[in-house]
C-alpha cells in the first residue's frame, strides 16, 4: 500500500479534524477532508434516476458496482455523472422521515427544515398571524455542525452561495430559526474567499519591509474590530439573556472576521495552499444559469484548494424552463413536477434532473482538475453530496434520490439499495400514511454517518430519535 | 412627580397589573433630557402610558402590559435607508451589498430573526469600511457633518476636527447624544489612528468604527427603572421607534430635537411629530413596503413564467409594469386617494404605462411613461384584480382557482387551511383530448370534486371561482374557451359569507369583511411591532382595530394610533 501523508495520519486517527501538530505542519499541512452540500429543489420520478441490475432482488439489500457499467446502463438522470463512476455512492431509498413525521411533509414545505437538520420545526406563529407559513428548523444543519468543528480561526468556517429564491427556502441553518443567507453571483462569492482581489497562490506571499499607508489601514481594520468587540461586550451586560446572546455571538463573529483580517488565525501558520493556483479575477462572469454554476464549481474547488474554507454548499432554485429545455412557456412547479401518470411531464423531469447531474458532474471535473501534493485531487479529499427536499411528484419525502462523490472516507464506486422500501412510492397513487410504512431508512443517519466523517463523536442530528417506526439514531449502514 | 407618574398611579389603584417606569439611570440610554454634557435639556420627562396625562385609554388591564420587546437589530431595509439618510446631502454614498433577512410569520423584519451571522457581520465590516474609505475623501462631508474643514498638517486642529466630528456623527449613529465616555472611546480611537496613521486615515477607520457599532445597528432600549418588569421609554428611544415605524430609518434631526427638547413626552409632541413623519415621501415607501409582504407583490418574481403563444404580450419589461404597478397603487389608495383599506379593495383608479394600458385595455398614457388611468368599472376592483395578484397565483396557460383562494383565505382572511396532501395534484389541469373543451373552472370542478378535497376546496375555490373573469397573466375576460365564464360563487369560512357574483361583488364583500380589517390589522401589528401576535396580543389588535374604525378606517390613522398607543411608548423589561 502506498501511504501518503493522509493516509499514515487516518492510521493514526488524526485525520478529519482542524488538529495540526507543530512538528508535523511545519514540514507539510496535512490534506484537509472537505465538505460540499449540492442542493436542488424539485427532485424527479423514481423511474428516471432508479438503476438496476439482473439478477437482484427488488425486496433485498443489494448493491453493485458502478465502475463495470457502461455509460447506457446509468440512468437516464444520473447519465452526465458516469464519467465519476468510481467516486460516486448512489444511495437508493432513503426517506426524509424526520419531515414526514411533522405537520407538514410536502417537501417544498418541511424538506428544507429537516434535509440537513434532522429536527423538529416550528411554523413560526402561522396559525395565529398570518399566510405566508414560514418553517423553521429548530436546530442547526449538519453542514454547520462539521464547519463548527473542522473550521479553522481566521479562515471561513463555511461559505453559502446559491440562485436566488433560495433565501425563502435555505437548506443551511446556522442554529434553530437561523437559516443562513447566500451569495447569488459568482462575483460575490469570489470577493468574499479573496478579498484581496486574487488568490494567495501556492506560495507564502514574502514578508518584511516597512509598512505601507494601505498596510497600516488594513491593520486598522483589524483593530477598529477589536474596539467593536470590546463595545458588544460592554451592551451585552445591560440587556436580557437572551438579547445577551445575540450580541455575543455577534461579538463572536467580530472576532472571526478580526482574526481573518489580521492573517492572525491559528490555522496562519499551518496555511496549506500548496495546490492553490493563482488566480487574479473571478470566474463565472456571465448571466446564465450554466456560467453561475460553472463560476460557482470553479470558486468552489479554489476555496477548498488554498483552504480558504473547508465546508461549502450550492443551492439551486428550480431551473427555469429555458435552463433545462424543457417546453416553452411552461413552470416546472406548477405545470410539470405534479406529473402524475402523464408520461411526457416525467419525461421532462428526467430531463430536468438531468441537467442538474451535468451542473454537478461539472462542479466534480474542477474539483478533480486540482491535485494535491500527494497526487490525489481535491475531489478526492472532498465528500459532496447531492439532495434535494422533495422525493417525487407528490413532493413526499420518503424516496430521496442521493448522490455522493468524491472521496474522503466511504467506499466509493457502489450504488446501494436498501430493499423493502417501496419502490412504487413516488410513481403516483396512494396517500400519505399508510404507504409510508414502507420507506427506507432515515437519512437522518447519514447525517450522522457524515459528521463523524469530519470528526465528530456524535450518535444522532437532530432531535428527532425516531420516525415512522425506525430509528434515525446511529451512523447509516452500507457506506464504508 | 412627572405626568407620567402620576398616570402609573392612577392605573395600579384601578386594579390595573404592571406600571411604567419614570427616571432613567442609565447614561447611556438618555432616558430625561440627555447625556450630561452634549447639551441636554433636563425636560424629557419621557413618555408614559398616556403621555398626555388625559384620561387613560380604555384597554384591558391584560393590554396594559407591553407584550416582549426583543432587541432589533437593524432590517437589510432599515440599514440601508438609514445609512442613505445619515450621509444624504453630505456623502455619495457608494453600492451596499447587505444580504437579505430571513422572513418571519410573512416579514422581514421579524426581531427573533435578526441574528447576526458571519456574512452579514462581513459585509457590514465591508461596508463601513467602504464608507469610511469614502468619507474620509470628501470634505463635503466633514464639514457639512463635523462643521470644520479638514486642517492638513495642524494637527491641534486636525485633533479638534476629530473630537467635533466625533460627537456630531455619534449623535447620528447611535440615535441619541453621546455620552461623554463614549465620545472619550472614539477620540482614543481616533487618536491612535491619527498618530499612527494620518487624520483622513484617522477618520475613515473611526468611520468604520460608528458603523459597526452595536448603538447603530441595535436599537438598544434600556430606560430604567422599570417597575413591575415594565419601563417608559427615553425620549430617544421614542424617536427612534417613530422613524423606523413610519420611514424605517433613523430619526432625522427635527425629531432628535424634539427628544432633545422633551416634546415626545406627551400626546401632543407625539402625534405632531408622527404626522409629520407620515407627510415625508419615506412614510410612502414604508407603508408601500408593508403591504409589498403583506400581499406578497415579489410573489411574480417566483411565478413568471407564462406560455408566450397564448400571451404574447407577456415579457419581462410588462412582468417589470406589473410588479410597479402594486407599489404605485398601494401608494396611491392611501396618500392620495381615500386612504382606506376598503379602496384599497376596491379602486378603480390606478396607474398605469403603455404595456399595462394594453393589458387592462384601457388609453395609454400620453405622453408615454406612467400616467393616472382609471379602469372599467365592471371589470377592476381593488388589488386582487389587478395582474400582479393574478398573474402570481396562476399556472403559466391558466388562473388557479385553487392558489387565487389560498392567497386570499390566508393574506386577506388570516386564515389558514392544513397545506395539501402530499398526493394532491397541483398541476395544471389539462383538456381532455376527447371530452371536448372545457372552461378552467370546470376543469378545476372536476379535479377538486372527490370527497378528500371538497372540504378545502369549498373555501378555497369559493374566492378563486369568482376570479375566474381574469386569465393567467390578469387580463379581463367574458369568455373562456369559447365558454362563457361563470364566475358566480360563494365566500365560504368568514364573517362575509354567501353568494356572489364575480370579482367585483367578491371585492366589494371583503371591503365589508370586519375579519379582512382585522387581519390587515393583525399584519400591520406584526410588521409595526417585529414579531409575531401571540394569544394575549389579541386585546391589542382589538385595540388598533378600534381606533382604525374611530377614524374612518384610513391606514395612516393606524399609524398614528400605533405611536400613540401606550405600548409603543414602553418596554418590558427582561432578565
Amino acid at each position: 500500500m502506498n501511504m501518503t501523508r493522509r493516509n499514515v495520519l487516518h492510521a493514526l486517527g488524526l485525520a478529519g479534524g482542524s488538529l495540526y501538530l507543530p512538528s508535523l505542519t511545519q514540514a507539510a499541512p496535512m490534506i484537509p477532508k472537505r465538505l460540499l452540500m449540492f442542493l436542488t429543489w424539485h427532485s424527479s420520478p423514481y423511474q428516471n434516476w432508479k438503476m438496476r441490475r439482473p439478477g437482484l432482488s427488488e425486496n433485498a439489500d443489494h448493491e453493485f458496482d458502478l465502475k463495470a457499467l457502461a455509460q447506457a446502463d446509468f440512468s437516464m438522470a444520473y447519465q452526465p455523472l458516469w464519467e465519476f463512476r468510481s467516486k460516486l455512492l448512489i444511495l437508493d431509498a432513503l426517506s426524509n422521515a424526520a419531515n414526514l413525521i411533522q405537520d407538514n411533509p410536502q417537501g417544498h414545505n418541511g424538506g428544507p427544515a429537516t434535509l440537513l437538520t434532522s429536527s423538529t420545526y416550528d411554523r413560526n406563529g402561522a396559525k395565529m398571524v398570518v399566510g405566508g407559513t414560514t418553517i423553521k428548523s429548530t436546530g442547526p444543519s449538519v453542514d454547520q455542525m462539521i464547519a463548527q468543528r473542522i473550521g479553522v480561526a481566521g479562515r471561513l468556517r463555511s461559505i453559502e452561495m446559491g440562485s436566488n429564491l433560495i433565501d425563502n427556502y435555505g437548506c443551511i441553518w446556522q442554529a434553530a430559526g437561523q437559516s443562513l443567507p447566500i451569495l447569488r453571483t459568482p462575483a460575490q462569492v469570489w470577493s468574499r474567499l479573496f478579498p484581496n482581489g486574487t488568490t494567495p497562490g501556492p506560495t507564502p506571499p514574502p514578508t518584511g519591509g516597512p509598512p505601507t499607508r494601505d498596510d497600516k489601514i488594513a491593520a486598522g481594520r483589524a483593530s477598529v474590530l477589536d474596539f467593536t468587540q470590546a463595545r458588544y461586550a460592554k451592551m451585552a451586560t445591560k440587556v436580557s439573556a437572551s438579547d445577551k446572546q445575540r450580541l455575543d455571538s455577534h461579538r463572536q463573529m467580530l472576532r472571526d472576521l478580526e482574526l481573518r483580517l489580521s492573517g492572525a488565525g491559528a490555522g496562519g501558520s499551518a496555511y496549506y495552499s500548496a495546490s492553490c493556483p493563482t488566480m487574479v479575477a473571478s470566474p463565472g462572469a456571465g448571466t446564465a444559469l450554466r456560467d453561475k454554476i460553472d463560476g460557482f464549481g470553479k470558486l468552489v474547488s479554489l476555496a477548498f484548494a488554498c483552504d480558504v474554507t473547508r465546508v461549502a454548499s450550492i443551492q439551486l432554485d428550480k431551473m427555469a424552463i429555458g435552463d433545462f429545455g424543457g417546453p416553452a412557456g411552461m413552470d416546472v412547479h406548477q405545470d410539470m413536477a405534479h406529473h402524475g401518470t402523464d408520461a411526457q411531464k416525467i419525461m421532462m423531469m428526467g430531463k430536468y434532473y438531468q441537467t442538474h447531474a451535468a451542473q454537478l458532474a461539472g462542479i466534480l471535473r474542477q474539483l478533480d482538475a486540482i491535485r494535491e501534493p500527494d497526487g490525489t485531487t481535491v475531489l478526492d479529499n472532498t465528500i459532496v453530496v447531492w439532495a434535494n427536499e422533495c422525493g417525487s411528484w407528490e413532493h413526499q419525502t420518503a424516496h430521496l434520490p442521493i448522490v455522493v462523490a468524491g472521496g474522503g472516507g466511504f467506499k466509493m464506486g457502489r450504488y446501494v439499495r436498501w430493499g423493502g422500501a417501496d419502490p412504487n412510492v413516488g410513481v403516483g397513487g396512494g396517500g400519505n400514511g399508510e404507504r409510508y410504512q414502507r420507506i427506507g431508512p432515515p437519512h437522518s443517519r447519514l447525517l450522522v454517518s457524515l459528521a463523524r466523517q469530519f470528526g465528530l463523536d456524535i450518535n444522532q442530528v437532530g432531535n428527532i430519535t425516531s420516525a415512522k417506526g425506525q430509528t434515525c439514531v446511529g451512523p447509516l449502514d452500507r457506506l464504508t | 412627580m412627572g405626568k407620567r407618574s402620576l398616570v402609573i398611579m392612577m392605573l395600579v389603584s384601578a386594579g390595573c397589573e404592571g406600571s411604567i417606569g419614570g427616571g432613567n439611570t442609565d447614561p447611556s440610554s438618555n432616558g430625561n433630557g440627555g447625556p450630561p454634557g452634549t447639551g441636554g435639556t433636563g425636560m424629557d420627562p419621557g413618555p408614559g402610558p398616556n403621555p398626555g396625562g388625559g384620561p387613560a385609554p380604555t384597554i384591558t388591564p391584560s393590554c396594559m402590559r407591553p407584550g416582549a420587546t426583543p432587541l432589533r437589530r437593524l432590517s437589510e431595509n432599515e440599514y440601508v435607508n438609514t445609512i442613505a439618510d445619515m450621509f444624504k446631502g453630505k456623502l455619495m454614498v457608494p453600492a451596499l451589498d447587505i444580504p437579505g433577512d430571513n422572513v418571519g410569520a410573512g416579514f422581514a423584519n421579524d426581531a427573533y430573526q435578526l441574528v447576526a451571522n458571519q456574512l452579514l457581520v462581513d459585509s457590514y465590516e465591508r461596508s463601513a469600511s467602504l464608507i469610511g474609505q469614502t468619507a474620509s475623501r470628501a470634505a463635503m462631508m466633514l464639514q457639512g457633518i463635523a462643521g470644520c474643514p479638514p486642517a492638513a498638517g495642524n494637527a491641534a486642529a486636525e485633533s479638534a476636527c476629530g473630537k467635533a466630528f466625533i460627537q456630531t456623527f455619534g449623535r447620528r449613529v447611535f440615535r441619541r447624544p453621546m455620552v461623554p465616555a463614549e465620545v472619550d472611546e472614539f477620540v482614543a480611537l481616533f487618536e491612535r489612528f491619527h498618530s499612527g496613521i494620518d487624520f483622513a486615515g484617522a477618520l475613515q477607520l473611526t468611520v468604520d468604527a460608528f458603523l459597526q457599532s452595536p448603538e447603530f445597528l441595535y436599537r438598544f432600549e434600556l430606560s430604567q427603572p422599570a417597575q413591575g418588569g415594565i419601563a417608559g421609554l427615553s425620549g430617544y428611544e421614542l424617536a427612534s421607534r417613530l422613524s423606523f415605524l413610519v420611514w424605517e430609518s433613523m430619526p432625522d434631526e427635527a425629531l432628535l430635537t424634539a427628544a432633545a427638547m422633551g416634546k415626545l413626552g406627551n400626546v401632543a409632541g407625539i402625534e405632531g411629530e408622527v404626522r409629520r413623519l407620515l407627510g415625508d415621501p419615506r412614510a410612502r415607501a414604508t407603508t408601500i413596503d408593508f403591504h409589498r409582504q403583506w400581499l406578497e407583490f415579489d410573489r411574480l418574481e417566483q411565478e413568471s413564467e407564462k406560455d408566450t403563444r397564448l400571451y404574447p404580450i407577456w415579457s419581462p419589461t410588462l412582468v417589470s409594469a406589473i410588479r410597479e404597478e402594486s407599489d404605485r397603487f398601494v401608494g396611491g389608495v392611501i396618500f392620495d386617494g381615500k386612504g382606506t383599506l376598503a379602496d384599497l379593495l376596491t379602486s378603480t383608479k390606478t396607474e398605469v404605462n403603455t404595456l399595462l394600458a394594453r393589458l387592462y385595455g384601457v388609453a395609454a398614457p400620453n405622453p408615454a411613461g406612467w400616467g393616472a388611468a382609471m379602469l372599467p368599472a365592471g371589470e377592476r376592483a381593488g388589488f386582487f384584480t389587478r395582474p400582479n395578484f393574478l398573474a402570481s397565483h396562476s399556472h403559466s396557460q391558466n388562473g388557479s382557482p385553487p392558489l387565487r383562494g389560498n392567497a386570499i383565505y390566508s393574506r386577506a382572511f388570516c386564515n389558514e387551511l392544513p397545506a395539501a396532501p402530499p398526493d394532491a395534484d397541483q398541476s395544471n389541469p389539462a383538456q381532455s383530448p376527447t371530452a371536448g373543451m372545457k372552461t378552467n373552472r370546470q376543469l378545476f370542478e372536476e379535479r377538486t370534486s372527490p370527497a378528500a378535497c371538497a372540504g378545502c376546496h369549498s373555501v378555497l375555490n369559493g374566492f378563486g371561482y369568482g376570479l375566474e373573469n381574469y386569465d393567467a397573466i390578469g387580463r379581463f375576460r367574458r369568455q373562456d374557451n369559447m365558454q362563457p365564464v361563470n364566475a358566480q360563487s360563494t365566500m365560504v369560512g368568514t364573517d362575509v359569507d354567501g353568494a356572489f357574483s364575480g370579482p367585483i361583488q367578491m371585492s366589494q364583500k371583503m371591503a365589508g369583511s370586519e375579519q379582512v380589517k382585522h387581519c390587515m390589522v393583525a399584519n400591520w401589528f406584526r410588521f409595526a411591532m417585529a414579531r409575531q401576535a401571540e394569544t394575549d396580543d389579541e386585546c391589542r389588535l382589538k385595540y388598533l382595530g378600534d381606533k382604525l374604525k374611530g377614524a374612518g378606517n384610513q391606514f395612516v390613522e393606524l399609524v398614528v394610533a400605533t405611536a400613540l398607543w401606550p405600548e409603543f411608548s414602553s418596554r418590558t423589561v427582561s432578565q
